[in-house]
């Protein structure tokens, strides 16, 4: 008996018998009739719907493993397909005569369908169904490529009937077509969001937690920190941040620069002065010149950090999402795409005398350069536009603010999911460093490797999964936090959920949310694959 | 002939809007157009955007910035040059709880449209430097929205007939926000001017709610709610066919849409005014709903719902 | 080849506070009841000599992988000296800038840990070439290298599996190689056996004495096994609470241990791969034989209780064991131990043992013949005979026959007399 079937059919049964399938809506935002799946009139077809989704029930007292799994699989498949397919039609044919379904007095202009809880209840029933199957066909041994046919096949088939338009019908898809043209420029800047906090974070977070597991002492106090960053709610940062950055932004570049250089100059003498003095001096003295040291450097060095970082962004987000550099983007994609392939097939798939590898590698090598150059030269396109530095003609007419920090906007955005970011990756840094076998590190001291040896073959190695897993939890938590962003001017999906959450428009906050969902997944299993990909067979047995 | 003065002026056109473009008149420093992160805001911003622009002048798009504070905030400290505010949120919000600017006001300004708006922008020019334009004559006021089978079935369109049927005992669940509820001239306002008062059990109050939510409330009768906290403007009134309850005595602070610019910004550019004043004297309450309501509830996007009515009424093409 | 003079460690901070009392003799107890610091290593001296296993002994907390250790220099010694003869020359390694030290651990000093320490994310050849890999040698020189090192070991064939593939022993294997495919002197061996199973453990013993025969390192070697220690040690320290109590070849330690520490040690050790028949012989010239002079040099002993058997010596060499006056053939017992099984009767032959001959191979012999063992040094002089009398005395006691020093006693009393 496969009790997950019997709970799918349960899930989609109850759900169609219960739940409304759809809901007319007179209007974007007034709630609307809602239909049953027996109250769509005259027409007995959607009750196939119903068969279909207590068909796993029965199906679960089969005894044959095998044909099981098959009659499982392509019932969920079968379901899930439908669950969107035949309330879309049902819905076409509300939407020919509303006023006949909806109360006189409705406002009615642009009516929408709304999909309501069966189809949720429906899909879910459908894929845990679809899930038993796969399950049964793994029981059983069938060939993995089948297996993954098998669970994919619904989705591509679901993806394909997307693009081709057979959901339009859909209010989640008429609110993507009126809105869907900011849709990419948000997603993008999403995006952007993400991977530029997690990158900086990651190598502040990193940072942090390298050094809370060299000191001791140091350790509780910057966990400590990083944690009470976290519990900080996001509107009161941007709120500090906010005037700050914008008297940040007043400033001239070339004072900014000048004042980076001095403090630049005092951190090195402050770091100059605890090298050559640290020993001769008593515990407490040397925590506090650590402390000072550690300030002095961190102030220039966040300082330069942001600017920097923001002014790429403002590239960035320049290059990537105006039109005009769609040849040099196309071209980074497909050489970035290339230069994964190289590194993938020449890493897994070629062995080790082959001579094929050498040429796989200087291919890689030279893909990856290229990639690199074709960035730059995106850049430097980019920095050419008015855009970026608003065409400012002289040096000295610069202003921080041209370069992209200010008090709203993406800076303290950048800022404040940079900060969010470091908790899971400190800790995890911290932790994974910390759990490498002494004897490892021990055997590596012992043959004589410098200390940058070691961290990089054998400290890194061993903790990058630990560390990976920190990626992942704060890349993840940043696609959702990034839509706070908005609140501060930042953009983003957030845009899309915060007003929907505002005209309490259900459809609208779908559009921000579905992507940030979506992305979020997508994310997590990309850096799911590059920490598979990178992390040594030999590390993930251990782990095992 | 024809042909050939027509290709020439053409080109001429061409030529002085190639180079009108060329040399915007604030080149290199753009206008930071803001606006808070509701409909209204955001169409307003829009218009203000595509009004400029199209003038010439370079302009950057900060529309949907954030709440009241960082829109204030950002303007106050330059990072934004004008966004579309009402004089009774800046009354409320900076003016409100200062003993000597609360002197000045008097006790009767909130419900004045024009000393209202006189408190404001003169002390906002004074004191920060910002520069209100003319109001628009729309007021998005806070006011009570009841169904059009309520109002109907009861007879009640203004808000002394309202009081009646309260003082009479007539059933009523009131879905409000926090804010209002309890800010003196909120409802209690309402309370003193109309003589008429809610028991705690005809009150559902949600935190921080937004009229949306709390029409949404309305709409869908749940809590046995048959009135709701709503803005003069909402476009959501049209689409759940809402009739709001007069307020023949002004009871409540003037909320009129005004585009506030930084002081630097307007002495540089004052010609600005005069493109702004004429088409924020047309929004008026209906044609601010009708705005809000085409991208509310019809689902245009802000800019969209912007350009169509700035198109459809001669200013720009 | 290691010459360790006075090392010190105390944990604890500012350790020289213990300096002080330490050179009052006072006990690790006593220093850390007084100033809350830990004595790790109370000044040790010893030396290892170039191709010897020395090996290092005690309970744990007795100091001894700290000494290892201090060695070099993964624990940073307090004071003192450890001498490493290098290619260079001798070194103090307590000396060495950073740099140096990492030179003299890449080239000079390798070392196996208890609990492996290969790297998991590494090929079994890449683990064992990586020590190479440290001292940039070209990669076809490093990987013939480690394969001959595991071929050494016996791990031919397994180049390209990850540990976490590897039996516990296997990996120590890996461990071995990779410590000896540095080609590195001086091997420091921190207890490497002991995560293993018994019967492995055994078999690691062995094949460390096979590589040991073939490479001739220099190996410090760290157990806490007894048994172990007197396997493979040329020469043996006691480790107790930092001090060294005791160091000898193992038979000195079993046959004469210096403390109660010792002795209560060695009380449970297996003495007969340890004991050489030169210690358990009975030599003729006591009272126990009776002597007859044959003139021209030659001698002929009688044991007393056994009248049958003569043995005759010419020039104090052993000539012949005459049984009742008929010659027994002789035959080597090295020749003996190579005999599968015995053949023919157990007493056609006398067996000659050497003197450095184990009590285990004198007992193997008696399988083959039942006649006491005779045990002659280089040259062919009569050190003494083994009747199973010496052995069951040899084997309980774990000393010297005492007749023997009877023997030497009532000599000296005679040549006092005379």
């Amino acid at each position: 008996m496969n009790r997950i079937a019997m709970l799918g059919g349960l899930i989609a049964g109850l759900g169609f018998f219960f739940l409304p399938t759809l809901a007319l809506k007179p209007n974007r935002l007034a709630p609307g009739t809602s239909f049953n799946l027996f109250e769509f009139q005259g027409d007995d077809r959607y009750l196939v719907l119903f068969v279909l989704a207590l068909l796993p029930i029965l199906l679960s007292f089969r005894h044959d493993v095998e044909s099981r799994g098959w009659l499982l699989v392509g019932t969920g498949s079968l379901l899930f397909v439908l669950t969107l397919v035949l309330p879309a039609g049902a819905g076409r044919l509300l939407l020919e005569t509303p006023e006949a379904f909806l109360d006189g007095g409705a406002f009615i202009r642009n009516p929408r369908i709304l999909p309501a809880g069966a189809i949720a209840t429906g899909l879910l029933g459908a894929y845990v169904t679809l899930f038993a199957g796969v399950r049964d066909l793994a029981k059983v041994e069938v060939q993995t490529w089948l297996q993954a046919l098998a669970t994919w096949l619904a989705p591509i088939v679901t993806l394909l009937l997307l693009l081709n338009g057979t959901f339009d019908v859909y209010s989640i898809m008429v609110e993507f077509y009126a809105n869907g043209a900011a849709l990419e420029q948000k997603f993008v800047e999403h995006l952007m969001f993400v991977f530029i906090s997690l990158g900086v974070g990651f190598v502040v977070g990193v940072g942090l937690g390298l050094w809370a597991s060299r000191d001791e002492r140091l350790a509780p106090i910057i966990l400590y920190a990083v944690g009470i960053i976290q519990t900080i709610p996001s509107l009161a940062l941007f709120g500090v941040l906010l005037v700050p950055l914008a008297r940040l932004g007043d400033q001239s570049f070339l004072a900014t620069a000048g004042f980076f250089g001095i403090a630049l100059v005092v951190a090195v003498a402050l770091a100059g002065s605890y090298a050559l003095l640290a020993d001769r001096e008593p515990g407490r003295v040397r925590i506090v010149h650590l402390i000072a040291t550690a300030i002095g450097a961190a102030v220039p060095l966040a300082l330069f950090v942001g600017v920097l970082v923001s002014f790429v962004f403002r590239l960035a987000n320049v290059g990537f999402t105006s039109g005009a550099y769609g040849d040099t983007t196309g071209t980074i994609l497909v050489l970035l795409l290339a230069a994964l392939a190289t590194w993938g097939v020449g890493r897994w798939f070629v062995p080790d005398e082959s001579r094929w590898r050498r040429g796989l590698k200087v291919a890689n090598w030279s893909l990856s350069a290229a990639t690199a150059v074709a960035v730059v030269v995106l850049f430097v396109q980019a920095s050419g536009s008015n855009r970026v530095l608003g065409g400012v003609e002289s040096l000295s007419a610069l202003t921080i603010r041209d370069l992209g920090v200010s008090g709203i906007g993406v800076a303290p955005a950048l800022i404040a999911l940079t900060l969010y970011s470091l908790l899971p990756l400190v800790r995890n840094t911290y932790a994974g460093l910390n759990n490498v076998d002494l004897a490892i590190i021990d055997s590596g001291r012992g043959m004589g490797m410098t200390p940058s040896q070691r961290f990089f073959q054998i400290e890194l190695p061993l903790a990058f999964p630990v560390i990976m897993a920190g990626v992942r939890n704060a890349g993840v938590a940043l696609v959702g936090i990034g839509t706070v962003a908005t609140v501060i001017g930042a953009g983003g999906l957030g845009d899309f959920v915060i007003q929907g959450i505002v005209n309490t428009s259900i459809d609208q906050i779908l559009l921000g949310a579905i992507p940030a969902i979506a992305l979020a997944l997508v994310l997590d299993a990309v850096l799911r694959g590059v920490e598979g990909l990178l992390t040594s067979p030999g590390i993930r047995q251990v782990q095992q | 002939m024809k042909k050939i003065l027509t290709v020439l002026s053409m080109a001429a056109a061409l030529l002085l809007s190639a180079s009108a473009f060329a040399q915007a008149p604030n080149e290199g420093d753009p206008i930071v157009v803001g606006s808070k992160q509701f409909t209204e805001q955001i169409v307003l911003g829009k218009v203000i955007v595509q009004l400029l622009e199209d003038a010439g002048y370079e302009v950057t798009d900060r529309t949907n910035l954030g709440g009241t504070a960082v829109a204030r905030d950002a303007l106050e400290a330059g990072e934004i040059d004008v966004y579309p505010n009402y004089n009774g949120t800046a009354i409320s919000n900076w003016y409100r709880d200062i003993p000597w600017a609360q002197e000045a006001i008097g006790e009767d300004t909130s419900g004045d449209a024009y000393a209202s708006f006189a408190t404001v922008a003169s002390y906002d020019a004074a004191i920060y430097d910002l520069i209100w334009l003319r109001p628009a004559p729309a007021n998005n006021t806070y006011a009570l929205a009841v169904t059009r089978q309520w109002s109907e079935e009861n007879g009640i369109t203004t808000l002394p007939e309202f009081a009646e049927y309260v003082n009479a005992g007539g059933e009523v669940v009131l879905s409000t926000g926090d804010e209002f509820a309890q800010r003196p001239d909120g409802l209690p306002s309402f309370y003193e001017t109309y003589g008429f008062e809610l028991t705690e059990d005809q009150l559902i109050i949600i935190a921080g709610a937004t009229p949306a939510q709390t029409e949404q409330a309305l709409a869908s009768g749940q809590n046995n709610v048959n009135v709701a906290m709503a803005y003069g403007t909402d476009g959501a009134l049209l689409a759940y066919d809402f009739v709001v309850l007069e307020d023949p005595l002004g009871a409540q602070p003037v909320f009129q849409p005004t585009p506030v610019f930084r002081g630097e910004t307007i002495r540089a550019y004052p010609e600005i005014a005069g493109i702004l004043n004429p088409v924020f004297a047309l929004f008026d309450n209906p044609t601010l709903q009708g705005l809000n309501a085409s991208v509310e509830v019809d689902g245009l996007s802000a800019d969209e719902a912007a350009r169509t009515f700035l198109v459809d009424n001669g200013f720009i093409d | 080849m290691i010459r360790v003079e006075n090392l010190v460690k105390v944990f604890g901070e500012e350790p020289e506070r213990a300096l002080a009392l330490m050179e009052q003799g006072r006990t690790k107890a006593e220093i850390r009841e007084e100033t809350g610091l830990t004595v790790g290593v109370n000044d040790v001296s010893f030396h290892v000599d170039r191709g010897e296993i020395f090996v290092i002994m005690g309970l744990s907390g007795s100091g001894k992988s700290t000494l290892l250790r201090c060695v070099n220099r993964l624990i940073e010694p307090l004071s003192g000296s450890v001498f490493l003869q290098t290619d260079e020359g001798e070194v103090d390694v307590t000396e060495l800038d950073d740099e140096r030290l990492r030179a003299v651990r890449r080239d000079s000093l390798s070392m196996v840990f208890q609990r492996f320490g290969l790297l998991p994310h590494r090929t079994v050849l890449d683990n064992v070439a990586f020590g190479q890999e440290i001292r940039r040698t070209n990669r076809r020189e490093r990987r013939r290298l480690a394969e001959e090192m595991l071929g050494a070991v016996g791990l031919a064939g397994w180049e390209r599996e990850i540990p976490a593939q590897l039996s516990g022993g296997m990996q120590q294997r890996v461990g071995l190689a990779r410590a000896l495919a540095t080609q590195a002197n001086v091997l420091l061996m921190d207890e490497p056996f002991s995560a293993l199973d018994p019967l492995i453990k055994v078999n690691m013993q062995d094949e460390l004495l096979r590589i040991q025969s073939e490479l001739h390192r220099t190996i410090l070697f760290i157990t806490h096994d007894l048994d172990e220690a007197l396997r493979l040690g040329n020469r043996i320290a006691i480790m107790d609470d930092g001090q060294i109590v005791q160091s000898g070849t193992p038979e000195e330690i079993i046959v004469n241990p210096k403390t109660e520490y010792v002795a209560d040690f060695v009380e449970h050790a297996d003495p007969t791969g340890v004991m050489t028949a030169k210690t358990v012989a009975l030599p003729v010239q006591t009272r126990r034989f009776d002597a007859e002079d044959l003139g021209g040099g030659r001698q002929r002993y009688v044991r007393r209780g056994t009248e049958h058997l003569a043995y005759v010596l010419e020039d104090e060499r052993f000539e012949a064991l005459e049984r009742d006056g008929q010659r027994v053939p002789t035959r080597p017992l090295a020749e003996a131990l190579e005999d599968e099984a015995p053949t023919g009767s157990r007493d056609d032959a006398v067996l000659v043992a050497g003197p450095d001959a184990t009590l285990k191979e004198v007992l193997q012999g008696r399988i083959h013949s039942h006649l006491p063992q005779v045990v002659v040094d280089g040259g062919g002089r009569l050190l003494g005979v083994i009747s199973e009398r010496e052995l069951i005395h040899g084997i309980l006691y774990k000393t010297a026959n005492p007749d023997v020093e009877a023997a030497v006693a009532s000599q000296a009393a005679q040549e006092a007399t005379a």
